[in-house]
């Protein structure tokens, strides 16, 4: 039997990889039939064609400049994108934060939807999602290294300037609000179904063990800011203002990491946390970079275009170039 | 020897296999030697992975514009250049001192670019035409385009002084205008497919007779509207133009530009561009 097995190894051993090649081949055969065409590319002269009309072939290069002038700029700013997220660590802690983004946009989203948002970024198939991810994880990192390198010349003279807080708030609505003018004072009314104090018992009850932004997140009532784990960002006087009065009231009361005892507006009850707002704190939240560069009338390109500078990333193309010039001083597209 | 050949085969067989789900790169003719950006002195990026990105990033958008303008030359439509500048002189003459300011804010490099775009579409519109043309007796059928002009006011007493007017053989939309018309009143091609309340709709094509109508009261949305229609013409050969213009305006795009494709046998050679047009015309790549 050995003696046998010495003799025709190499007939088995063909045998098993003609049998892995057969069914490789079935599967991908069953992957056209489930309506997937694979197209035979085509070349001429060194490029590829593109498409035929009429019999008329037309290439790469008939159609180049077009693409270049509609496409090209978006795919070159892509590229040094990549190249500057790919300088960022790829730490434990940011890999956690990706799958777990990545995992919530799997579980709500159709994998229709999710390749029509990333397809404009070149992405090609929906596990790309997590390389999405990814990338713009780390384009905030290098945000933040920004602000952490102007920390003294640029953004501690911009809090001083614009002294304000983090705030984040669970609303509880309450359908049934009056609000009456007592001697030039606005007075809240509430009443409640039971429902809604119910809700925000629960919320009560939940705060006092659990993390404010995941109870935002999950209770909150104010769509907008519970996405976000119910963060209004950095609010100094001017967005203060903008406030009802007895939000305002209690807001500007709490000092940092505290929360609000329960506070009636004409929207209903509202819980509000004062998240901690030192500078340290304040440059790592993507909220308050917003602000500044808002405030500032600064470009969001600039922690970009300063990092492709430090990484010696050269445009060679000089219209490219200026575009990206001038998207750092915060003219045009960004 | 031919053990260890005969596996290398197997083996490059496997390989090839294998291969299959990599993402496909295209090129340009010496794009890799063309480089776009460096770092730190080293080549990153060239043409063809710009091409390739750009592809990818635009895909059908890259090569509608090449499309149509191939299509438009193989049937032979008039130049639409000299329409182009009369349109952009209307807008020239309508924005005067504006015109430079709402140009940048439509995204116009300059008016070369405005122009482009101008030409773009008159080009797309009149190949929508022809499109009709050639079924043009099918869609009169189907569509009954009219050339009428009506007039709509919200109080009765507005309306009888319109049909007061027009009977001092006062000019329709003139008058209709000075009597406070809710409608534009000039003469205009009106099908099936016309934007129009459906019981107005009903109320014009149904049995429709050359001349002007009495006053028709009807509820629209729940607000009372009188009408005067003015059925000028009810035989489309007659205006075969005008209404060939109003229903190509009607057809769907894709329907249009899938005729033309399988008329000249477009056949397409990047995956992700023919995956875009499968799904947007599925019997384009149908024999």
């Amino acid at each position: 039997m050995n003696e046998y097995i010495k003799k025709y190894w190499f007939v088995g051993l063909t045998a098993i990889l003609m049998f892995i090649f057969i069914i490789a081949y079935a599967f991908s055969s069953f992957g056209k039939s489930n309506g997937k065409v694979s197209v035979k590319e085509k070349t001429k002269d060194g490029e590829s064609v593109i498409y035929s009309l009429n019999n008329e072939d037309v290439k790469a290069s008939d159609l180049f400049e077009n693409i270049k002038n509609n496409y090209g700029n978006m795919a070159i700013f892509r590229k040094i994108n990549k190249l500057i997220a790919d300088s960022v660590e790829t730490t434990k802690e940011l890999k956690t934060n990706v799958n777990n983004v990545y995992a919530n946009y799997r579980q709500k989203l159709q994998d229709e939807q999710i390749l029509n948002e990333i397809k404009a970024y070149g992405y090609t198939n929906v596990e790309q999602l997590y390389d999405y991810i990814m990338l713009q994880f780390k384009l905030d990192k290098v945000s933040e290294q920004y602000f952490e390198k102007h920390k003294d010349d640029l953004i501690k003279p911009f809090v001083e300037k614009n002294p304000g807080k983090l705030y984040a708030h669970i609303l509880i609505k309450v359908n049934d609000a009056k609000v009456e003018n007592k001697n030039g004072k606005e007075v809240v009314t509430l009443n409640p179904t039971k429902e809604e104090k119910e809700k925000l018992e629960n919320v009560l009850k939940r705060i006092k063990n659990e993390d404010f932004a995941l109870v935002a997140s999950q209770t909150s009532e104010d769509t907008g800011s519970a996405k976000q784990g119910g963060m209004l960002g950095y609010v100094d006087e001017d967005v203060m203002k903008g406030y009802v009065a007895p939000f305002a009231e209690a807001a500007k009361k709490l000092k940092d990491d505290e929360i609000s005892p329960v506070v009636e507006t004409q929207f209903g009850y509202h819980i509000i946390k004062c998240y901690k707002s030192d500078v340290d704190n304040l440059i790592k939240n993507g909220n308050f970079r917003n602000t500044y560069f808002t405030k500032t009338g600064k470009s969001q390109a600039l922690p970009i275009y300063e990092k492709a500078k430090e990484l010696k990333i050269e445009i060679l193309d000089e219209n490219v170039k200026k575009v990206f010039e001038e998207m750092a001083k915060g003219k045009g597209v960004q | 020897m031919r053990k260890i050949l005969l596996l290398f085969i197997c083996l490059i067989l496997l390989t090839g296999c294998n291969s299959k789900n990599k993402q496909k790169t295209y090129s340009v003719k010496d794009g890799d030697k063309e480089t776009i950006l460096k770092m730190n002195g080293k080549d990153v990026y060239n043409k063809n992975q710009l091409l390739t990105d750009s592809l990818t990033i635009g895909g059908v958008n890259n090569i509608f514009e090449s499309i149509i303008e191939k299509i438009y030359t193989y049937e032979k439509l008039e130049d639409p250049s000299k329409k182009a500048d009369e349109e952009i002189n209307k807008i020239k003459n309508q924005l005067k001192d504006n015109f430079k300011t709402q140009l940048a804010m439509q995204g116009f490099k300059d008016e070369n670019a405005l122009k482009q775009n101008v030409v773009q579409n008159l080009k797309i519109q009149n190949l929508m035409a022809e499109y009709v043309k050639k079924d043009q007796d099918k869609y009169f059928n189907l569509l009954r385009p009219l050339k009428l002009q009506y007039a709509s006011f919200d109080k009765e007493d507005n309306a009888k002084q319109f049909v007061k007017q027009l009977k001092e053989n006062k000019n329709f939309e003139t008058s209709a205008l000075q009597n406070g018309t809710l409608v534009d009143s000039s003469v205009q091609i009106f099908t099936e497919k016309s934007q129009a309340d459906e019981k107005l709709k009903a109320e014009i094509l149904n049995n429709p007779k050359v001349g002007i109508t009495d006053i028709k009261k009807l509820n629209v949305n729940g607000v009372d509207r009188y009408y005067i229609i003015n059925i000028i013409d009810t035989d489309p050969k007659k205006y075969e133009k005008e209404a060939i213009l109003e229903i190509a305006k009607t057809v769907n795009f894709q329907e249009m530009l899938s005729h033309y494709l399988k008329k000249y046998n477009f056949k397409v050679y990047v995956q992700n561009l023919y995956d875009e047009l499968n799904s947007q015309m599925p019997d384009l790549f149908q024999n």
